[in-house]
């Protein structure tokens, strides 16, 4: 387990302030946040290679606030591997295993270079190897000392999006056998999505969210968040009841958000200035309107159509920009281009008022 | 073939001009000296002491130069130091001092009425006139090759390999060996090999602190103003002849090992 | 922190008052004099001098040049012997050579590289010290020789084989075991002075003495004199001081390296005596001419005096046959050898 209580820490630039965070055991928690957040800082106050100027940290209910990295137990990753230039596969991965007699040590080698597949490499020297292979050296030689907890600072950032998809499987496989409370730091939430038990987002040196992955990403806490996990439809406007107000539990009722000329039917729990999220996958687009439950139905005019494939983002005028995305095929068969009228539909449950 | 560029003729003709301005006084020294007179002064009990004298003094002066100038400049590399830019300014300073000043110098602290001389004659070391005085004139003066040598190595190394190796187990000092040394050696010999270079050639400030037992930049001095250049150029050959070969030795080792690397 | 840079400055311009610290060197602290000029051709005048006649050849090329506005003075110090090798080996051009050892004109230089030489000071040795030195206020010209053999008494002499002061103190042991008439004295001197007391130059003595490494220093009285440092003069019939004594003192002889590595040369003792002369090849004659012509004049000989030399008035020629016609009535002849 890794708890974070009021930790601070400044270097240079760079700040932490008042982090609070908890990881329960064999949890694999990924922090989300874009560059200079403090993702690698926060990791390294936790290991001990850079000071907290205040707070306290512990591991496995030992506080390690005041101890030196090598008294940590903690397996660590940077982003560009660095391995030992100077050694060997096996040496790196022997590397902080140095405490053990030379056989154990050998066979624990093995046991970690079979379980990351890397066994062939293991007499090899580090250059040429490709960013794959050196990332799960890097790996092989965090875990092989057994850590309480693994670190891992963007582990998957380096490498070509095939390798990514395939090492972010392997992860996950491996953090299901090994079980070992893992913290992973990085800036893509599709990474976030397929690995977390459990979400953080970091941003300017704060921790400004926490909780199950879709909570998080269904319900962003900020704006900052809402367009960092690209929520690209962001609105700011005003929300007030309807009338007659029909009232949804848990204190949520019916209301019109006004955006300039927008006007959409939302659910709201408080009156007032808001921002009002639509994710572009939430959109439906139509030729023409058809009968659905849906409570808002736009007209608007195709701004443009960009092709990102098998999909298409469209950006439509309906008073205001809207983005919505929809399959390649779809937007074929619509004969979607630039002028073109159509129809958007939206549900009031799909729009996030916060 | 691919045809010089420009800047290839031009950085040729320069750099072909210095090689040559290098190379003329040291083959006219070599041409100067009839092997029989080069073989006279190797044979010449008085010049083959000197010259192992020198060579023995610059070895303790760089061995001392290491132990204490290798962790300064790890400091250097590595810590925001309060007062770090003076003491990267006064490392370099011996190097512009002229070298007799550097001696007077030495000689105001380790001469046997003052503090460094009255400390260390507890201990049966004396510099005035022995060898010690000799050592510390070269390590005075060429210490400042090694340490900042080591600064550079060490500035090349990631620091973060250093915290990975900290993560993995090894306290700071372990780190240093087996993370920082490795990854800067060539640096560090390279930096030895430029004090010790630099020690075996110093003369001024040797000269005030020891004359007698006389290294081998004295005795040549010595020869030249007793007896002329003819008789100074065959020893100064030697001395030439025999760094140059302990250059070529060390800097192939570090070639080599370079090349040897498994990766 | 402050006190590192003062100190070398200190410590630069102690180096400069010793009268320049590089034992061989070409245009030192005195260095190239330059004078203004408002217009017309800059003439060179190239003196090489020995390092003991630094500061007063210094002050003289400075007041000449004063008064010759178109000459630019290049004035060199070494040891007697370096000089005099710029000429015969280097083949340097140079107008004006004074050394501190007259014996080296007639032999290598004349003939082939000078034709006359003129004697014009003369110098003695003496006992250099300070106030820290041991016995400093009980030591006087008689028990001199008494206080140097007490036990931890420093005391340091230059190089026999690089510095004729070196042979010089040689010599003045001898004289002394004779004058004293104490037999053994010269060995007994001689182990007060053990290789590590030893320096090639005077300058380095200097600095050894300054800084209490050294309690006395053999050297020229010149040299204390200039450098403001207190001095034990000694009995004339030792100290090499007066050409009358000349006899007495080639009673003595030493043995210094010869001109090849492994060979001796016998040197008998003789006056110190400065002279000075016009290479054969020089480049400027006439400035040549003219400038020693000024160095000999009651003023050019007040400048020497205020630098503490002992001027030998009129100044002797070797040969005034040979002398340049332009120098005739600077002379007498070192036959008459008047002191």
């Amino acid at each position: 387990m890794i708890r974070l209580s009021n930790v601070s820490s400044r270097r240079g630039a760079f700040a932490l302030q008042s982090i609070h965070l908890e990881i329960a055991d064999g949890e694999y928690f990924v922090l989300l946040g874009p560059t200079g957040a403090g993702k690698t800082q926060l990791l390294e106050v936790i290991a001990g290679v850079q000071g907290a100027s205040s707070g306290e940290i512990w591991i496995d209910e030992e506080n390690v606030t005041s101890l030196p990295p090598e008294a940590r137990h903690i397996g660590f990753m940077y982003q560009d591997y660095l391995l030992f230039p100077q050694l060997t596969v096996r040496k790196n991965i022997a590397f902080g295993l140095h405490e053990m007699p030379r056989a154990d040590a050998n066979a624990r080698v093995e046991e970690v270079a079979r379980l990351l597949k890397i066994e062939p490499l293991l007499d090899r020297g580090i250059v040429g190897l490709s960013g794959g292979e050196q990332q799960r050296i890097a790996l092989a030689r965090a875990l092989a000392p057994r850590p309480r907890v693994l670190l891992l600072d963007e582990p998957l950032s380096a490498l070509d999006p095939q390798i990514r998809r395939e090492l972010r499987r392997e992860l996950r496989s491996l953090h299901e056998e090994l079980r070992v409370t893992t913290l992973h730091v990085t800036h893509d939430f599709e990474e976030a999505l397929a690995l977390a038990d459990r979400l953080g987002v970091i941003h300017e040196g704060r921790i400004v969210q926490t909780g199950m992955p879709d909570e998080v990403f269904r319900k962003p806490d900020s704006a900052f968040l809402a367009r960092f996990l690209g929520v690209e439809n962001l609105l700011r406007g005003n929300v007030a009841r309807c009338d007659p107000p029909e009232l949804h539990s848990g204190g949520a009722f019916e209301a019109v958000f006004e955006a300039g000329p927008l006007k959409l039917y939302v659910i709201a729990e408080q009156e007032g200035p808001v921002y009002a999220a639509i994710r572009p996958e939430e959109i439906t687009v139509s030729g023409e309107f058809f009968p659905s439950s849906a409570r808002n139905r736009l007209e608007g005019t195709v701004v443009s159509v960009e092709k990102v494939w098998p999909l298409v983002r469209l950006t439509v005028n309906v008073g205001v920009p809207l983005v919505a995305v929809i399959t390649a095929q779809s937007s074929e068969s619509l004969e979607l281009a630039a002028g073109v009228k159509v129809c958007l539909t939206i549900k009031a449950s799909a729009i996030h008022i916060f | 073939m691919k045809k010089p560029s420009r800047l290839d003729l031009i950085f040729s003709l320069l750099g072909a001009c210095l090689v040559l301005f290098l190379l003329a006084p040291l083959l006219k020294m070599l041409l100067g000296s009839p092997a029989g007179e080069l073989h006279d002064a190797l044979t010449d009990g008085e010049v083959r002491s000197a010259i192992a004298l020198s060579l023995t003094c610059a070895f303790w002066a760089t061995l001392i130069g290491t132990v204490f100038g290798v962790p300064l400049g790890y400091l250097l590399a590595r810590r925001s130091l309060p007062g770090k830019h003076f003491i990267e300014a006064l490392v370099d300073v011996p190097v512009v001092i002229p070298h007799p000043v550097a001696g007077i110098a030495l000689l105001l602290v380790f001469g046997r009425h003052y503090f460094g001389g009255q400390f260390f004659s507890r201990f049966g070391l004396t510099f005035v006139g022995e060898v010690p005085g000799i050592v510390i004139a070269m390590l005075f003066v060429s210490s400042s090759f090694l340490i900042n040598a080591a600064r550079d190595g060490f500035r090349n190394v990631d620091p973060r390999l250093e915290y990975v190796a900290r993560t993995l187990g090894y306290g700071p000092l372990g780190a240093f060996f087996s993370v920082a040394v490795p990854l800067s050696w060539r640096n560090l010999l390279s930096g030895a090999i430029m004090m010790w270079a630099r020690a075996i050639s110093e003369f001024g400030a040797i000269l005030i602190l020891t004359y007698n037992p006389k290294v081998a930049s004295v005795l040549i001095y010595d020869r030249f103003s007793t007896y002329g250049l003819k008789y100074a150029l065959p020893p100064a050959l030697a001395l030439v002849l025999l760094s140059l070969s302990v250059f070529a030795l060390l800097r192939g080792i570090s070639l080599q090992r370079g090349q040897g690397r498994a990766a | 922190m402050r006190a590192a840079p003062r100190l070398f400055m200190v410590l630069l311009c102690v180096l400069f008052g010793l009268g320049g610290a590089k034992p061989s060197s070409v245009a030192l602290s005195a260095g190239t004099l330059r004078t203004g000029t408002a217009g017309g051709e800059q003439q060179q005048l190239i003196v090489f001098n020995a390092g003991s006649l630094t500061a007063p050849f210094g002050d003289l090329l400075k007041e000449f040049a004063r008064l010759h506005p178109e000459v630019t003075p290049q004035q060199e110090s070494s040891g007697s012997l370096d000089l005099v090798r710029k000429i015969t080996e280097f083949g340097k051009p140079c107008d004006v050579l004074a050394v501190a050892d007259y014996e080296v004109m007639p032999s290598p230089l004349i003939p082939q590289y000078a034709d006359w030489y003129g004697i014009f000071a003369r110098n003695q040795m003496v006992l250099i010290y300070t106030a820290s030195s041991k016995f400093a206020g009980e030591i006087n010209g008689n028990n001199w020789y008494e206080i140097l053999l007490r036990p931890d008494v420093q005391s340091g002499h230059s190089d026999p084989d690089a510095d004729p002061a070196g042979y010089r103190t040689l010599l003045l042991w001898q004289l002394a075991e004779k004058y004293y008439r104490k037999p053994g004295l010269y060995e007994q001197l001689n182990k007060t002075v053990p290789a590590k007391n030893i320096r090639p130059k005077s300058v380095e003595l200097v600095a050894l003495l300054q800084s209490g490494e050294l309690d006395y220093i053999y050297g020229y009285r010149s040299v204390a004199e200039q450098g403001g440092m207190s001095f034990v003069a000694l009995p004339p019939e030792i100290d090499l001081s007066e050409a009358s004594k000349a006899e007495l003192y080639s009673t003595v002889s030493t043995q210094v390296a010869g001109s090849k590595p492994g060979e001796k040369k016998t040197i008998t003792g003789l006056p110190i005596l400065f002279a000075l002369t016009i290479p054969k090849n020089a480049p400027h004659q006439q400035l040549a001419e003219e400038f020693i012509r000024f160095a000999l004049s009651p003023q050019g000989q007040e400048i020497m005096k205020r630098r503490k030399l002992t001027l030998i008035s009129p100044a002797l020629a070797s040969d005034l046959e040979k002398l340049p016609k332009g120098l005739r009535s600077s002379f007498a002849s070192l036959g008459k050898g008047r002191k």
